[in-house]
């Protein structure tokens, strides 16, 4: 189990809310097909502060696999991550089109992205209050983690707006 | 479409993005539902939704240092005096990357805009075959095409961006063999060549994919689309333009003639 900490960009104040019993299937929360807002079981977080950082709405946060298990949230962690997502995928990475899986698998190693899974959990609300500590006050900075790099995924310059 | 520097890229949107990430079938549906979530005449926030004024421009001063990157100076005429395929010929020329890379985002925005205005698929079809052309060559990434190594090192960071690139490629083509199949081409025989490459290939090794590229996807393409057919489209539309333009030419003599005729006694 891991002893380095996992950071999550999200909101200045809080971070969002997990639904245990959204629609569990890990490529579609990575892919982020249904943008901000969806319900997922899940909370993507990175390894590295400033990656986390780059998808912050305000604030980014701190957690520890092991304060997140006593609270029965799974951690699956990069390299599983990266094991399930070959071909069609397996058990909760299975998806029907293989071209979204190996996109989804890019994502997981560029991010350095862990998934915390809330799917056990009764009340998700008080268990992410729980979870995560600001990381501006538990240490200098602050943080977030959204998924931009799928929205805007255009490397080298900034001409979006133009396609 | 929106003619705005984009200041802050990887955390705005708009209602009119098509995700370069996803097949055409597919970047449709996912679009359907962002067009729900952000208004196609504003770029936002992807977090909140919301618009910033400081997180565009279209000052001149920007522009104009915009215009002195060859790519962003060829973009940024994009659609300028009815010159996109021009523009797009130019991006061909270009080295680089960045330039292939606006080169098939554009693309796929000028051929989905053709066929939404009821053009045929042999619209894209030169901008298939340069993409066919170089579909097996490894893109030769810098290290000044990165924004940022992620959680990798900068070598696979590399590995990564090319492995994306070439994607894009078969990508387009895919789109175009999409468009062929609806209207009945046999180039529409050919099934999905990006799903193809993720069941054949679990890794990101650039090697393999090529040598996947020349030996699997070469092959299929060019048994439907040979050099031979892809003059022979490209006479057809170069005959087709010249028709259409004389027409309007001789329509327009018709007019001045009728303009400059005395007036009846």
């Amino acid at each position: 189990m891991s002893k380095n900490p996992l950071y999550r960009g999200d909101g200045k104040d809080s971070v969002c809310v997990p639904n245990p019993k959204a629609d569990d299937s890990i490529v579609r929360h990575i892919m982020y097909f249904e943008g901000p807002g969806r319900e997922t079981p899940y909370l993507s977080t990175s390894e590295e502060y400033e990656l986390a950082e780059e998808f912050s709405n305000g604030s980014v946060w701190e957690t520890f696999v092991k304060i997140a298990k006593k609270e029965s949230v799974q951690h699956i962690n990069r390299t599983e991550l990266l094991s399930l997502m070959k071909g069609n995928g397996k058990g909760k990475a299975k998806w029907p089109n293989a071209f979204e899986v190996m996109q989804a698998r890019r994502y997981v190693e560029q991010w350095g992205e862990h998934l915390l899974d809330f799917r056990n959990v009764d009340d998700p609300s008080t268990v992410t209050k729980k979870n995560f500590q600001n990381h501006e006050t538990s240490f200098l900075s602050e943080l977030l983690v959204q998924r931009p790099s799928i929205w805007g995924a255009w490397f080298g310059c900034r001409l979006l707006c133009y396609a | 479409m929106h003619k705005k520097i984009l200041n802050f890229p990887d955390g705005t949107a708009c209602g009119s993005h098509l995700r370069k990430d996803l097949t055409l079938g597919r970047a449709s549906e996912v679009s359907e539902i962002h067009k729900k979530k952000y208004p196609v005449e504003l770029i936002c926030r992807i977090n909140d939704g919301k618009h910033y004024d400081r997180d565009v421009s279209d000052d001149q001063k920007d522009m104009e240092l915009l215009k002195r990157d060859p790519v962003a100076d060829t973009v940024t005429d994009y659609g300028e005096l009815g010159s996109t395929i021009e523009s797009l010929a130019q991006l061909k020329a270009m080295p680089g990357v960045r330039a292939e890379l606006a080169m098939l985002s554009l693309g796929r925005g000028y051929t989905n805009n053709c066929v939404l205005n009821n053009g045929k698929w042999t619209s894209g079809v030169h901008l298939y075959w340069w993409s066919r052309r170089r579909l097996s060559h490894i893109p030769e990434v810098q290290v000044t095409d990165l924004r940022s190594v992620g959680a990798t090192q900068l070598s696979r960071q590399i590995d990564l961006t090319s492995w994306s690139l070439v994607m894009l490629r078969l990508t387009f083509i895919e789109d175009i063999i999409t468009y062929a199949r609806c209207e009945g081409d046999p180039l529409g025989k050919i099934s999905s060549l990006t799903e193809q490459a993720a069941l054949s290939l679990n890794t990101f090794n650039l090697n393999n994919l090529a040598k996947w590229i020349k030996s699997e996807a070469i092959p299929q393409l060019d048994a439907q689309l040979s050099k031979n057919r892809y003059v022979e489209l490209a006479n057809q539309l170069h005959s087709e333009r010249t028709g259409a333009e004389a027409q309007q030419n001789a329509a327009l003599d018709g007019d001045s003639a009728g303009d400059s005729s005395p007036p009846e006694s």
